[in-house]
């Protein structure tokens, strides 16, 4: 009996595996081979479908202008793209990437979308040396294993709240704010919240003489009821409310923190807040909130402007960081394949390595890598402006208006 | 840290109405046809984006969405019962789970391709509105959904107390070999009971979508926490899950005090097996026991 | 089929699995899959000790699996040789399903699915704030290494070593080597008095207590088998990834898995949990990957995976609870019948003539 039942095993294991393709051999290519695997389905779907929005404008921009310009072939070669769906889940995240790179024989590979899928699945890209760039995956944990292969153009969440507190500072030494300032911060119970915390309680404990924290909460994502939270938050007397929460978490909370008619100085979730879909959930609500991002529309560089009309156009809604930052992360992977002048792995990871971008969309404009493979540059502050306004409030190169601190009570 | 522990507790019972609320139709199915229903999450969905098309694109009033949309899942309840449940009623437990689960993975896909994975959130001129008692804000939408759950309690107790229907499925889910004797149509029995515990899963949907933004992923963890309740409550009456609800709620205010926030949905969790292993009958169960010794 | 046809074609797909690795089929995916796959079907094969020899179903196997996993990973951080840990994982999910499993085997049908749930989540949320939660405690902090346990939300990152490819050969043989282990231990356990007992319990558990097996002894002994082997996976997933965080080893889209893939195969026997591993790997991987194109339509199928899968769930529940096995058994069945009815009309003629 076990005999047969090994022979039906292997019978059929052998059937299975044969209905994949086997190899090709190119020679002079083509096409250049972009992979990437994104959440579509499951809990990062909203992200993963404006990153691959951003993906294909980017690719079919390159492409109508005829391709990246390769100097080994002495010609221009367009993008051939793929994207595969990993469903928010790691394991399928690494899969995949491992389908990219063996069987579809990519070039390079993009990024993801998600701090744990992209921790998890550049493995890939260092495994079998690939050069990976990523524009939705910003803690530095990422990036802090030594990894010779694994980009990033986004900054990291430590400096985002960094920045955050960096600015209340500079509030304070304007006279807008009083020294010290009682802080309350609470964030989702993942990496990105996590690091969105530490990084606020690091500025505290450097200056004490500014900031004194007196609650830090973690929360599980999918809040039923924001009130243990919030009177919590009542209770601590503070001046500044931080929170680090995603969409739904943030509409729940605020929606509540609303109704309680609580008030802070200042009121900022983070990156999130100024976005059209968090504007329309809390409506007047969410105004005089400040934000913290990696990009926004109304950045006045004629990058950034560009982006923001072509997306308007393309897909009829406004235009997000998520599909701003995958857009650029086409252009800057294209821009190294071109300074590398060939399609040679190595030397497209040097070429990133060695990237000095002007004239990016990202802030600042220049698109540059540290040692260990993310970006430094800066971020964008945003502060919510009633009548579904928003202002940019810095850095000063960028400023629309002056922020409004402390905001005002109704 | 001087919390303000009155408005904690009021809150704690208005989210105990909303868990209530979430949890009828799981207790019903159970309690009468013994299967548990993981479809309910994705019903809980479909309620909500229902609402959504009902309110945010047709205009209309928010609390009157729940109307349409009951009698919808429903019927619809029934069609799944009639045509798919039934085929399994006699098989292992686990049959109906996976076969629920299924059709919860469908539901999901289909949702995913019609709305997209985008995170949708509803908001009415009711959204942010409150009323002061005591110096106590209550959020109206959440009173609303207090008061259904209310409203829905009294009525299940009613109708399965009082009424031919009620009681025949009580019997049913007694004993179906004797419902049948006694000249009871189990059949058509189950599939009404399905129907409601459908209709009350779309109901606590419509409502939640006013209150949480949701995406096609939304139900799991009501649906888990609703499992914690139910058990909590003796699995199997109204006024258990109504118990259980108050219970689990204030238990996950109160516990802010001494155990970090993000360890609330772990005390549920606990608590779920802990019953399951000691008291099998629930808090009801214990109360029973309590009331005849 | 004759004995010797069928040794010689075991041995040719034996020799297949092992020429795999060099053949270079898929650029060298095939390895890939074929490791994942090893994996699934031990994870497939221990769960169905479980939940289709003793037909206690189990919706939280991802306890062990988790545990494996950071077992491994914390040792490994602490400065272990990360294949010692192998053992040690199983042996941690082993006496942690002892723990867990003595109250809750008590648990009948449904019930104990139930509270498997509840186990799976409170397991999850337990590691998720464990270092929040005992970094307070005096006693306790002394487990914290640079200020981590189990990492939180954050994860544990293994350390990559300067040349990860060269070992990925050795990943291969490692869990097919595991996997054939597993299938030995599975048939050996179905072949055994203990099988017998477990068949029994999964009857009817009142009859055979009353005939004399040791109900909860057996109904416990199996859970921690299969513990150890879905303990085993996980400290080799955190070997081959380098990365785990809690939603995905402890999360509840694992357990599902870890149900979905003997039931799809034939839950109960030996091969089934075999079949259904290879077609959960194959399938995903064609699903998630595959686009239909019908003129300028395009459609990729992984927008769909769900229905998929769910649609699947419902079909083999309504029509073939029995699984892919269950199938092909009817279906042989069938066959042969009808090769039965055609000799005996073939007869019938004859003798008539």
């Amino acid at each position: 009996m076990r005999i047969r039942e090994i022979f039906s095993l292997i019978s059929f294991l052998v059937l299975a595996f044969s209905t994949l393709p086997l190899a090709e051999v190119m020679a002079q290519p083509k096409e250049i081979v972009l992979g990437t695997a994104l959440p579509l389905t499951g809990g990062q779907s909203r992200e993963g479908g404006y990153f691959k929005k951003g993906y294909e404008l980017a690719v079919k921009e390159i492409n109508d202008g005829g391709g990246i310009p390769i100097k080994e072939y002495g010609k221009n070669i367009p993008i051939k793209l793929i994207i595969y769906d990993d469903k928010s889940d790691n394991t399928t995240s690494v899969q995949l990437y491992e389908k990219l790179v063996t069987q579809d024989k990519v070039n390079a590979l993009l990024g993801g979308y998600g701090t744990p899928l992209i921790t998890a699945h550049t493995i890939v890209a260092e495994k079998y040396r690939v050069p990976y760039l990523n524009g939705g995956g910003a803690t530095a944990a990422i990036y802090q294993r030594n990894m010779k292969y694994v980009f990033g153009i986004l900054a990291s969440i430590e400096k985002l709240a960094h920045t955050l507190m960096d600015w209340v500072s500079a509030q304070q030494d304007a006279g807008h704010l009083k020294k010290p300032l009682k802080i309350s911060v609470m964030g989702e119970n993942t990496s990105h919240g996590k690091e969105f915390r530490q990084g606020v309680l690091d500025k505290s404990k450097a200056a004490p003489a500014r900031f004194q924290i007196v609650m830090d909460e973690p929360f599980e994502l999918n809040l039923k009821d924001a009130d243990p939270l919030l009177q919590k938050l009542k209770a601590s007397d503070a001046d500044v409310f931080l929170a680090d929460a995603r969409l739904a978490d943030y509409t729940t909370i605020h929606r509540r923190y609303t109704e309680l008619r609580l008030y802070h100085q200042i009121v900022s979730y983070g990156p999130r807040g100024s976005e059209k879909a968090a504007r329309d959930a809390l409506g007047e609500a969410s105004d005089y909130i400040v934000s913290c991002n990696w990009w926004h529309k109304e950045v006045p560089t004629p990058a950034a402007r560009k982006f923001a009309e072509k997306y308007a156009q393309t897909y009829h809604e406004p235009a997000e960081w998520f599909p701003a930052l995958a857009y650029e992360t086409v252009r800057v992977m294209a821009k190294a394949m071109e300074m590398a002048a060939s399609l040679d792995k190595s030397k497209i990871r040097d070429a990133l390595a060695k990237m000095d971008m002007k004239d990016s969309l990202v802030v600042g404009g220049r698109v540059w890598f540290k040692p260990n493979g993310q970006i430094d540059n800066d971020y964008v502050m945003m502060q919510n402006l009633p009548g579904a306004k928003v202002s940019l409030i810095y850095p000063p190169e960028v400023a629309t208006a002056k922020a409004i601190v402390p905001i005002p009570k109704k | 840290m001087h919390i303000d522990l009155p408005a904690l507790i009021v809150s704690a019972i208005l989210l105990a109405g909303l868990y209530a609320t979430m949890s009828y139709g799981l207790a019903l199915i159970y309690g009468v046809m013994k299967i548990v229903n993981l479809a309910h999450a994705g019903v809980m969905m479909w309620g909500a984006y229902l609402a959504f098309i009902f309110i945010v694109n047709l205009g209309m009033n928010p609390f009157l969405a729940p109307v349409l949309i009951v009698p919808t899942f429903f019927f619809l309840g029934i069609l799944l019962q009639r045509y798919i449940v039934s085929r399994i009623m006699s098989a292992p437990p686990i049959s109906s789970l996976l076969l629920l689960f299924g059709v919860w993975l469908i539901m999901q896909n289909i949702s995913y391709l019609i709305f997209s994975g985008d995170t949708r959130a509803i908001t009415t001129p009711y959204t942010l509105s409150t009323f002061l008692v005591g110096g106590i804000s209550i959020s109206v939408n959440r009173l609303v959904v207090f008061g259904v759950g209310i409203l829905a309690l009294v009525s299940l107790r009613q109708f399965l107390g009082h009424t031919y229907l009620g009681k025949a499925i009580r019997a049913t889910a007694q004993d179906g070999e004797a419902s049948k004797l006694v000249g009871i149509n189990t059949q058509w029995v189950m599939e009404m009971a399905f129907g409601i515990g459908i209709a009350l899963a779309s109901l606590a949907g419509s409502l939640m979508a006013l209150i949480f933004a949701f995406d096609p992923d939304f139900g799991r963890s009501h649906l888990l926490k609703g499992f914690c309740i139910v058990v909590l409550g003796g699995l199997e009456s109204m006024v258990g899950v109504a118990l259980g609800s108050l219970v689990l709620a204030i238990a996950e205010a109160l516990s802010v005090l001494w155990i970090m926030p993000a360890m609330q949905d772990f005390v549920s969790f606990a608590i779920l097996v802990i019953v399951l292993v000691v008291m099998p009958g629930g808090m009801l169960g214990l109360l029973q026991k309590f009331l005849k010794t | 089929m004759s004995r010797a046809w069928k040794m010689g074609m075991s041995l040719l797909g034996l020799a297949f699995l092992v020429w795999i690795p060099f053949s270079g089929i898929g650029g060298g995916y095939l390895q890939t899959l074929g490791f994942l796959t090893f994996l699934y079907v031990t994870l497939s094969t221990a769960w169905n000790i479980m939940g289709g020899y003793t037909g206690q179903i189990s919706f939280g196997h991802a306890t062990f699996y988790g545990l494996g996993a950071y077992t491994t990973s914390i040792l490994t951080l602490r400065g272990l040789n990360p294949f010692l840990t192998i053992p040690l994982a199983g042996i941690v999910a082993s006496l942690y399903g002892l723990l867990w499993g003595y109250p809750c085997l008590r648990l009948r049908g449904q019930y104990f699915a139930i509270a498997t749930i509840g186990v799976g989540e409170a397991t999850r949320l337990l590691m998720l704030n464990m270092d929040d939660l005992i970094k307070n405690n005096d006693w306790l902090k002394g487990f914290l290494h640079d200020g981590v346990l189990t990492g939180g939300a954050t994860g544990l990152m293994l350390p990559t070593p300067p040349d990860i490819r060269s070992y990925a050969l050795g990943f291969y043989y490692g869990a097919m080597g595991i996997m054939f282990a597993a299938l030995l231990v599975s048939w050996k356990v179905k072949t055994s008095k203990f099988g017998l007992g477990l068949l029994a319990i999964n009857m009817d558990i009142d009859a055979a207590e009353t005939l004399g097996v040791r109900t909860a002894y057996y109904k416990n002994l199996a859970l921690m088998l299969s513990a150890l082997m879905v303990g085993i996976c996980g400290s080799i997933y955190s070997q081959y990834v380098f990365y785990i965080d809690p939603q995905t080893v402890f999360g509840f889209p694992m357990s599902i898995a870890m149900v979905l893939m003997p039931t799809i195969g034939g839950i109960g026997t030996l091969l089934g949990p075999v079949l259904g591993a290879v077609v959960y790997v194959v399938v995903q991987d064609q699903i998630l990957t595959a686009n239909l194109e019908f003129g300028d339509f395009k459609l990729s199928l992984s927008s769909l995976h769900l229905l998929i899968y769910g649609g699947l769930l419902v079909v083999i529940v309504l029509f073939e609870p029995k699984g892919i096995l269950g199938l092909q058994k009817r279906l042989a069945r069938k066959w042969a019948k009808r090769k039965e009815d055609s000799r005996e009309r073939d007869d019938n003629a004859a003798r008539v003539r």
